[in-house]
């Protein structure tokens, strides 16, 4: 059963619905209104001057892939864009909200606030709210089910028939969650301390298997096998190039294989104004900024800045790190979120932020918006945003302190028992979100007419979805921290340029190309790949002859906060008296001085 | 007559050859003779060619696209029932990427039955794969009523032939004044300087003559001096000794005014990187291109292959150097044992049908690469793939010259086999920074294309090879069917499958990840009570597919293998077992 193994490959129990994710549910009584239409509310911003929308794709159900721009005054490629990429996976629904709430805002304070109006006339901000308009389509379809792929057909038990064994509603309640069958052949045991919690038992703890633990479903195509062949087919959330999933279920056929996906490979591909990416979906680097390991990308072939590495890297660049470091504490400080986040948080692997950087060389930053407050530690649960307060429940207030030392299995921390992780957000559920777990209950299953069969588990989207009282907190922050990264993107200046002269009709022109912004102008990254591209600089003359330095030459990158470099040109003959200095790259901008000789 | 004197313009030769068909070629009932003539009239044929082919092609040139797909019309024309022109998609510049599916048509259906993929051409420069492809469709047409082999070859199998999976380059190789190394690229548009502007230096034919060659100056304190074995051939000045030459690379100056001489030509990126199994992006892999599939050719076939699960090996043509190379193209990968063995067996009997050619594998023997095609072929579909590098120095004197004088190899057969004509003798021009220097050097068809005289021989050589691998995929067979009465009115119904070609139906990679379906064995005659695999034939030791009984799923049918089920059913028959493997075929067998 590739599901099952899937879970016994990662050597994690847990409620076997967290990794499923197309079928996790939602039952909680906010979540189980329809999914905001983001196709409509786009249309309503688009009506403001400053939002323009471009249909840059087209799902397999036939769904635009839109991208709104948002600018003040002056045009693209003369200035620096930042992307915004929201809806790559369904459930992840509140980061569709702050990218729709992020265009509202440019839209309404251009003119009006003066930070704005600033940043719009520097600035190029595209937001992509809904990567995979399919999945979030399936999603609001009852029974309420993690919908994740987009719908081109895909035979994921190559049997030769399409999208025939999807999940069933067994027991009526209008969405899908998970059901056990008690079978001694079944891997599964029930958690001693929350028995809602289902895990892989282990023999050698004396723990006693009992049950099969599947998707609800029937097997609809009498295979044998239980909802193997789902509707839809790829993942937009892991069908991207980096550490892509091969031959993982909904991972497409290869990555960059939807169109989706592809749509937004060619806009970073045709745009290097893009300097920076920020991915509000189920990967973060904003509260756990990358980190560059020592000898990572080390073994690389040849010299210079664009000598080859010798094989993938598996971290943030050394060069990069410290920026990723600031805009984390400037994330966490924009948006009082807790450093100490990670349950919610999927790893990286074909997701479209961390193939941001790695493979397209630009600034990329991964937001969850909210996880459940579960999660933290103790302490910082009680400032969480999410809002709730911890359960009155002595064993849940210890429990989130040192949940790995207090349930039987002294001397372990919570994080070589990821079982105490999944506790607690169940405890957080039960006491917050009463109807988001539905207990298991027995129900008259066709395919196991002599076995108990129950069903339950965690509904839809309950992981993603925060609380309805902390979504406009949550997403002002966010826009906050959008906001503010907005104004650190790169920016080129030439802030000094000077005319020298030698005697005799010859001059020397020297120049300091800056970068006014926070952001170096490029990544270290992006120098070795060359993408996107080095600052060009160009002197042009007219009647006069350039006799020492280069007419158009390249500054690969320039770190921020006003770094700058010199460059001096040799100038023989005064020509009209002046010569120009041309200075820019499209992922900062541009600027152009004019030099009197003299 | 309308497409061919379209043809005129470009390529006269070929334009007469075709004429000639129209006007000689009997017509359709009278194509194919009821006794395969064995002579031509006036002539006694020989072996390994056909003696009187209803499309003459002249195997000693290449042709641009538009003549490769016209030569595949004709050959569909004359032999509709083995051979038929599709596209299977367009090149950045619109141009269609031709695909020749040969089989026998009367024969079942062409894309359930095992097939072989090849194409050529992926290199813009690399010319002769297409030409080696075109010729595997032609010789096998014309062959079909006339070697028993071919007739069979064709019953049982498909092969998908794209002679060109970069029309555009090769157009641009053909026409375009170029080196024998240029272009490798497709004709997409790429900003190779980072200066914001598009192919916007290329190299530029400064004499004029169709070929992009090396510059030279004359210069007291250059390091170059004229070689004594070869005027020629330019030679480095030993250290103490004063040269009289300043080399200036390829023909061409700075269009763009930045100081850089051919920095940013039409293209360019390796399509040969751009495939999506170990992908990886520029700064490991020059040329990779911006993500895996960016480029509509390597989509059109990444798209064809996926819905063509009946393809069960591939060749990919390159050149040059006399190689048989198979994957993994990075040390980090891994061709599985199984596999390596099935690898093994047919690279060494390629060594041996292609004199001068080393099986080798890519990474280990040649250079690490990235994504590319035949990695993907074997990595994501598992399918078993060679890459053929056209053409090799051995065949200039039938030797394997020392490295260090394979240039020099390459001169003498220019001097005594050429007559001097591969080569652009030195010839002064006036360059617009450099001033008066000298152009000269190879022509572009020269050193990796094959000459025209050796082209026919190779193209045949290499062809028997790939027909030697397709001959070696996997076909399903259902040998024989046993039925035993049982008690109750039952009958158990046993059959053997076989496969009996040295692939296994799933190589191991496939089988790892579960690419292709299962081989399923089926029954028809009697209701299924119950149905088995037999994993112990000699104990009639069985295990029950419990699900779809009727149907047994099997994971693998080894090389040369067999697998036995069987059934216990109510009836007593006939019975027809069929056997439906993506890679090994159908086949049925009935009882009476």
């Amino acid at each position: 059963m590739p599901i099952q193994s899937r879970l016994a490959i990662r050597g994690v129990l847990l409620i076997a619905a967290i990794f499923l994710p197309p079928l996790i549910a939602d039952a909680s009584i906010q979540a189980q209104e329809p999914p905001p239409d983001a196709a409509r509310e786009l249309d309503r911003l688009a009506r403001s001057d400053r939002v323009e929308t471009l249909r840059i794709g087209e799902s397999p159900g036939g769904r635009a892939v839109s991208l709104a721009r948002i600018s003040g005054r002056g045009s693209d490629g003369a200035r620096p864009a930042l992307l915004i990429v929201a809806g790559a996976r369904s459930a992840h629904r509140i980061g569709t909200d702050v990218a729709l709430a992020f265009i509202e805002r440019l839209s309404v304070e251009y003119g009006r606030d003066s930070a704005v109006t600033a940043l719009l006339d520097r600035a190029t901000v595209l937001v992509l709210p809904l990567l995979s308009p399919d999945a979030a389509a399936g999603a609001s379809q009852r029974p309420i089910r993690e919908q994740t792929r987009n719908e081109s057909p895909f035979d994921d038990d190559r049997d030769g028939v399409i999208d025939e064994d999807g999940p069933d509603d067994l027991n009526g309640d209008g969405r899908i969650t998970m059901m056990r069958i008690a079978d001694p052949t079944g891997e599964w045991t029930e958690d001693e301390e929350d028995p809602g919690l289902m895990r892989i038992a282990d023999p050698a703890r004396g723990e006693r298997r009992g049950w099969r633990l599947l998707p609800e479903g029937v097997d609809d195509d009498e295979d044998g096998r239980w909802n193997e062949d789902p509707p839809g087919g790829v993942d937009i959330g892991i069908n991207f190039s980096r550490d892509y999933p091969w031959f993982a279920q909904g991972a497409g056929n290869h990555p960059i294989s939807a169109p989706e996906s592809r749509a937004l490979a060619e806009l970073l591909a045709s745009r290097d104004d893009i300097a920076a990416v920020v991915v509000l979906g189920m990967q973060d680097n904003l509260l756990s900024p990358w980190k560059s390991k020592p000898g990572d990308g080390a073994g690389s072939a040849g010299e210079g800045p664009r000598r080859r590495l010798r094989q993938p890297l598996k971290t943030v660049l050394e060069d990069d790190s410290p920026w990723y470091s600031e805009v984390s504490r400037r994330y966490i400080e924009a948006t009082g979120r807790s450093g100490a986040d990670s349950l919610g948080v999927e790893p990286a692997g074909g997701d479209p932020m961390s193939w941001a950087y790695f493979h397209m060389g630009r600034w990329a930053f991964g937001s969850s918006v909210w996880t459940p407050p579960a999660s933290s530690d103790g302490e910082e649960e009680a400032d969480a945003p999410g809002g709730e307060e911890v359960p009155a429940d002595s064993t849940a207030a210890a429990d989130t302190d040192s949940a790995g030392t207090r349930n039987g299995r002294e001397g372990r921390s919570s994080k070589k028992d990821p079982a105490a992780a999944e506790r607690r957000l169940l405890r957080w559920i039960r006491a917050n979100r009463p109807g988001d777990f539905v207990d298991w209950a027995p129900i008259n299953h066709p395919d196991f007419p002599n076995r108990r069969v129950e069903v339950g588990g965690l509904v839809p989207f309950t992981r993603w979805d925060p609380p309805a009282a902390a979504r406009d907190s949550l997403i002002e922050g966010e826009v906050r921290f959008l906001l503010d990264l907005a104004s650190l993107l790169p920016r080129v200046a030439i802030v000094e340029a000077v005319s020298e002269s030698l005697g005799d009709g010859t001059y020397r022109v020297t120049a300091h190309i800056s970068n006014e912004g926070f952001l170096p102008t490029r990544t270290a990254l992006a120098e070795k790949l060359g993408r996107p591209r080095a600052i060009r600089v160009e002197i042009e003359t007219s009647g006069q002859e350039i006799a020492g330095g280069r007419r158009i030459q390249t500054i690969e990158a320039l770190p921020g906060s006003g770094a700058a470099t010199e460059l001096t040109w040799t100038v023989v003959g005064r020509g009209n008296g002046k010569v120009t200095i041309r200075a820019g790259t499209p992922s900062a901008g541009e600027d152009r001085r004019e030099v009197e000789l003299r | 007559m309308r497409t061919i004197s379209r043809n005129v313009s470009r390529t006269s030769g070929f334009a007469v050859l075709l004429a000639g068909i129209l006007t000689t070629v009997p017509g359709p009932a009278s194509i194919r003779p009821a006794v395969a003539q064995q002579s031509p009239a006036g002539a006694l044929a020989g072996v390994g060619a056909p003696p009187d082919p209803q499309v003459p092609v002249a195997w000693d040139r290449y042709y641009d696209h538009e003549t490769l797909g016209e030569i595949g019309q004709q050959l569909e024309k004359a032999w509709p029932d083995y051979c038929r022109l599709s596209s299977i998609g367009t090149s950045v510049e619109g141009r269609d990427i031709w695909l020749i599916t040969v089989t026998d048509f009367r024969v079942g259906d062409p894309d359930l039955k095992p097939a072989m993929w090849i194409d050529g051409n992926i290199h813009a420069n690399e010319v002769q794969g297409s030409e080696i492809a075109l010729y595997t469709a032609w010789y096998l047409c014309e062959m079909a009523d006339r070697v028993e082999w071919v007739a069979d070859f064709l019953r049982d199998r498909t092969m998908y032939i794209v002679p060109t999976i970069n029309p555009d380059g090769r157009d641009n190789f053909i026409y375009e004044a170029n080196t024998p190394h240029s272009p490798r690229s497709g004709l997409a548009p790429r900003d190779d300087d980072g200066d914001g502007e598009f192919d916007e230096d290329d190299f530029d034919d400064l004499d004029g003559d169709g070929h992009i060659t090396m510059m030279r100056r004359r210069n007291a304190n250059g390091r170059w001096v004229i070689s004594p074995e070869d005027p020629r051939l330019m030679v480095r000045a030993r250290p103490d000794q004063p040269g009289e030459w300043e080399l200036l690379g390829n023909e061409g100056f700075d269009n763009d005014g930045d100081g850089r001489v051919n920095e940013d030509r039409a293209g360019y990126y390796d399509p040969n990187r751009n495939w999506p199994w170990r992908w990886a992006p520029g700064y490991i892999q020059g040329g990779s291109d911006a993500y895996p599939t960016s480029l509509p050719e390597t989509r059109a076939v990444v798209n064809f292959v996926i819905a063509h699960p009946n393809i069960a090996g591939g060749q990919t043509y390159h050149n040059s150097g006399g190689m048989i190379l198979r994957g993994p193209g990075i040390e980090q990968d891994s061709v599985r044992a199984a596999d390596r063995q099935v690898y093994d067996e047919i690279g060494s009997r390629g060594e041996e049908i292609l004199p001068g050619y080393r099986y080798i594998v890519i990474w280990k023997d040649l250079y690490t690469t990235w994504g590319n095609q035949l990695d993907w072929f074997y990595g994501a579909r598992g399918i078993l793939t060679f890459s053929n590098e056209l053409w090799t120095s051995f065949n200039f004197f039938r030797e394997q010259p020392e490295s260090e004088r394979w240039d020099r190899a390459s001169y003498r057969f220019d001097r005594y086999l050429l007559f001097g004509e591969a080569f652009i003798p030195w010839t002064p021009v006036e360059h617009p920074q450099y001033g008066m220097i000298e152009v000269g050097g190879q022509k572009k068809q020269y050193t990796r294309a094959i000459p025209g005289f050796l082209l026919r021989e190779e193209a045949h050589r290499n062809m028997a090879f790939t027909l030697y691998q397709a001959g070696q995929m996997p076909l399903a067979r259902v040998d024989s069917i046993e039925v035993r009465s049982l008690p109750g009115g039952l009958s158990e119904v046993r059959a053997i499958v076989s496969n009996r070609r040295l692939a296994p139906t799933h190589t191991a990679q496939d089988i790892e990840h579960g690419i292709s379906p299962p081989d399923r064995i089926s029954i028809e005659g009697g209701r299924v009570i119950a149905g088995f695999r037999v994993v112990d034939p000699l104990l009639d030791r069985a295990v029950e597919q419990e699900f779809r009984p009727q149907s047994i799923e099997l994971e693998n049918i080894a090389g040369m293998g067999t697998a036995v089920v069987k059934w216990v059913v109510r009836g007593s028959g006939p019975f027809t077992v069929s056997v439906n493997s993506a890679k090994g075929g159908l086949h049925s067998l009935s009882t009476r």
